[in-house]
């Protein structure tokens, strides 16, 4: 009896908080980071392609580049790719597995959370990753921007 | 099943034929059709088998992977349809075949090949160089095997066709052709209509030749009656002609035969001659005298008579003489061939009757000797054919007493006995008469007086010789008294000669009792006496 006289409130509860989320996702833009201490200022979208997608494993200036995909944030991976290369996940999963066998290629260096990222970030000089603009700290340096 | 000469196979084989040079014909344009096919189909596979390593080639290029590339060019080239292909980047260039190809002057179908993530940048280009050999290969064997399958349709629909033929034409055109064999014209026999061919051509053949054996049908059963006519005619004409007892033959001009009768061929075995196929002109063989007979007929024929005559048939010496009537007219056919008919009749035997008449007028029936009108033909016979003859007249002395006293019979035994004694004593050549009553006449082949006293005197001594009569003892004895005239030394006159002969017979008789030995006189002798007497 309770459920059917609050039903109203609930759905509106709901209808709240999913277009709240969709707000905050859309909203939610991605940026690229390195290491602070990191020489490289700025890259542009192809030197991102370069490295994300196994072509280089050095910045332009010539030092060591470890990008780090994020395993268990799927929406932010997949955003991400989507940006970047255009492709659904499941596209670059394949690329990845197709490139696995030749051993030349290797794909983006792996950590779990975003907070091991944030920890990879400030210890690890060669690091490059992706983060929500908004979990930006000050131990990052932002090299690249999406739209 | 198939002949040669047949409709249904020179059908089927125009057919064919036929079907053969529109598949030779058009087997250049197939050609030209599949040649260009399979350029086509081979430029497209070729598109798609490129799209197959567009992704790898696109990786490749963007990673500057040569295993990636080495991979996509391989794919490529494994195929038969592609000769070489080669992938060239900036920092990339991996080719397989490549100079081969260009040897060949082949030339390359260019790929353009995208980054893989940013589609709007080229990275590299694949050159793909189709096996053009392998592709017209291809497309000629296709169009091979096309003409291959075009020629043997051809020939399939050429069997198909003959068979077809064969149950809807020829079978039927050999069952009407049967039944047509079976067909005795004139009959009311008729070839049966094949089924399902009523209203076909062949039906209608059949209809028609049905309305010509009805005709025929009809012409036969006139014919047939006519015939039967005529036969009938011909049998009673042939019994007429064969049954007659007159022989005839019809004979051509030359002499053959052309008709003869069972009389004619009895008559024919009665010769010597016997059947024979012919007897020459106007049957002259079977003829005792055939150019007297010819003769005779052409004369007649000559004035456009039939002739008639009495001859004499050639027969064996032994058999009788066969004589016949002849009775020959000239014919001529419609054809301007010139015929005899003739006609043979015995007379035979009406000629024996007349002979024996004539015989019995010439001859004495009581002693088989001439009589005085045989004696008188023999007489004027000899002095035709101016024979020298001794004419002896004789007359009995004592014959009208024998008559007298033992009766006729007794005279004519008699008379028998001395014109036996005559024709017995007499020579070959020489005739007895017996010219009248006791009166016997010789004629004697002699000129001369001493010959005939010679017969006379074997006469007179047979005549002499006494018998006895009725178991009479007394004998009886006849004399003569014997008249000589010589011809033609006495006379060449028949009468006078007889006449002569007479007298000096009579001259001789009165003698008898005064000087019996002179009972012979000529009359030379006896007309001497009468002078001598005058």
């Amino acid at each position: 009896m309770s459920l059917f006289k609050h039903f109203p409130l609930i759905i509106g509860l709901a209808l709240f908080m999913y277009s709240a989320a969709s707000a905050a996702q859309s909203q939610e833009r991605i940026v690229v980071v390195t290491n602070l201490n990191n020489d490289v200022q700025v890259l542009d979208k192809k030197g991102l392609i370069d490295l994300f997608m196994g072509k280089y494993s050095a910045f332009p200036n010539g030092k060591e580049a470890t990008p780090i995909d994020v395993e268990l944030d799927a929406e932010l991976k997949s955003q991400f790719y989507k940006s970047l290369v255009g492709l659904p996940l499941a596209r670059v999963n394949a690329y990845w597995s197709r490139l696995k066998f030749s051993g030349r290629v290797k794909p983006p260096a792996v950590e779990q959370t975003l907070d091991d990222i944030k920890l990879r970030l400030e210890e690890d000089e060669s690091a490059l990753a992706y983060v929500y603009e908004s979990t930006v700290t000050n131990s990052m340096k932002v090299v690249y921007r999406f739209d | 099943m198939i002949n040669i000469q047949g409709l249904g196979f020179r059908f089927s084989l125009f057919l064919v034929v036929a079907a053969m040079l529109v598949v030779l014909t058009t087997a250049e344009f197939f050609y030209r059709v599949t040649y260009e096919n399979e350029i086509k189909e081979a430029n497209r596979d070729i598109e798609e088998l490129y799209q197959t390593v567009a992704a790898t080639a696109s990786i490749a290029a963007f990673l500057e992977d040569e295993d990636l590339a080495k991979e996509a060019i391989n794919g490529l080239v494994k195929t038969d349809k592609i000769l070489a292909a080669s992938i060239k980047s900036d920092a990339l260039y991996y080719q397989t075949n490549v100079t081969e190809a260009i040897n060949k002057n082949t030339e390359s179908r260019v790929f353009v090949v995208r980054h893989p993530f940013m589609p709007e940048e080229a990275v590299a280009e694949v050159n793909v160089y189709p096996n053009f050999e392998y592709i017209i290969n291809q497309a000629e064997k296709t169009s091979i095997d096309n003409s291959y399958s075009l020629y043997a349709e051809a020939l399939v629909v050429g069997i198909v066709a003959l068979i077809i033929t064969y149950y809807i034409i020829i079978s039927p055109m050999l069952r009407v052709g049967r039944s047509l064999h079976q067909i005795t014209p004139g009959t009311s026999q008729r070839i049966p209509i094949p089924k399902y061919h009523s209203r076909s051509e062949i039906g209608k053949l059949v209809y028609d030749t049905n309305q010509l054996l009805n005709k025929v049908e009809e012409q036969f059963t006139q014919e047939r009656q006519l015939r039967e006519e005529i036969e009938f005619l011909e049998k009673r004409f042939r019994m007429l002609f064969e049954n007659a007892k007159t022989a005839t033959v019809l004979m051509a001009e030359n002499g053959t035969i052309a008709l003869r009768n069972d009389a004619f061929n009895d008559l024919v075995e009665k010769t010597e001659l016997g059947i024979k196929q012919g007897y020459g002109e106007l049957l002259g063989e079977l003829f005792e005298t055939p150019e007297a007979m010819k003769a005779a007929l052409k004369e007649t024929f000559a004035r456009n008579e039939f002739a008639t005559g009495e001859y004499k048939l050639k027969s064996s010496s032994n058999d009788s003489a066969i004589w016949v009537q002849l009775i020959a007219s000239p014919l001529l056919t419609e054809e301007g061939e010139r015929y005899y008919q003739l006609t043979l009749n015995d007379i035979s035997s009406r000629r024996q009757e007349l002979q024996k008449l004539a015989l019995q007028a010439d001859f004495d029936a009581l002693t088989g000797i001439y009589n005085r009108n045989g004696g008188e033909k023999l007489i004027a016979k000899l002095m035709r054919k101016e024979h020298q003859f001794a004419l002896a007249l004789i007359d009995l002395n004592g014959f009208k007493a024998v008559n007298d006293i033992y009766g006729h019979d007794a005279g004519d035994e008699v008379l028998i006995f001395v014109a036996e004694q005559l024709k017995e004593k007499i020579r070959k050549n020489d005739v007895a008469i017996r010219w009248g009553g006791d009166e016997f006449m010789l004629l004697l082949q002699a000129d001369d007086e001493e010959s005939v006293k010679r017969v006379i005197e074997k006469v007179n001594a047979g005549v002499k010789q006494p018998f006895y009569f009725n178991n009479d003892s007394k004998p009886t004895v006849v004399s003569m008294s014997v008249g000589v005239s010589f011809y033609p030394n006495t006379s060449s006159n028949m009468h006078a000669l007889i006449k002569l002969a007479d007298i000096a017979m009579y001259k001789a008789k009165q003698n008898k009792i005064a000087s019996p030995d002179d009972y012979l006189i000529f009359v030379d002798q006896c007309r001497l006496d009468d002078e001598n007497i005058e």
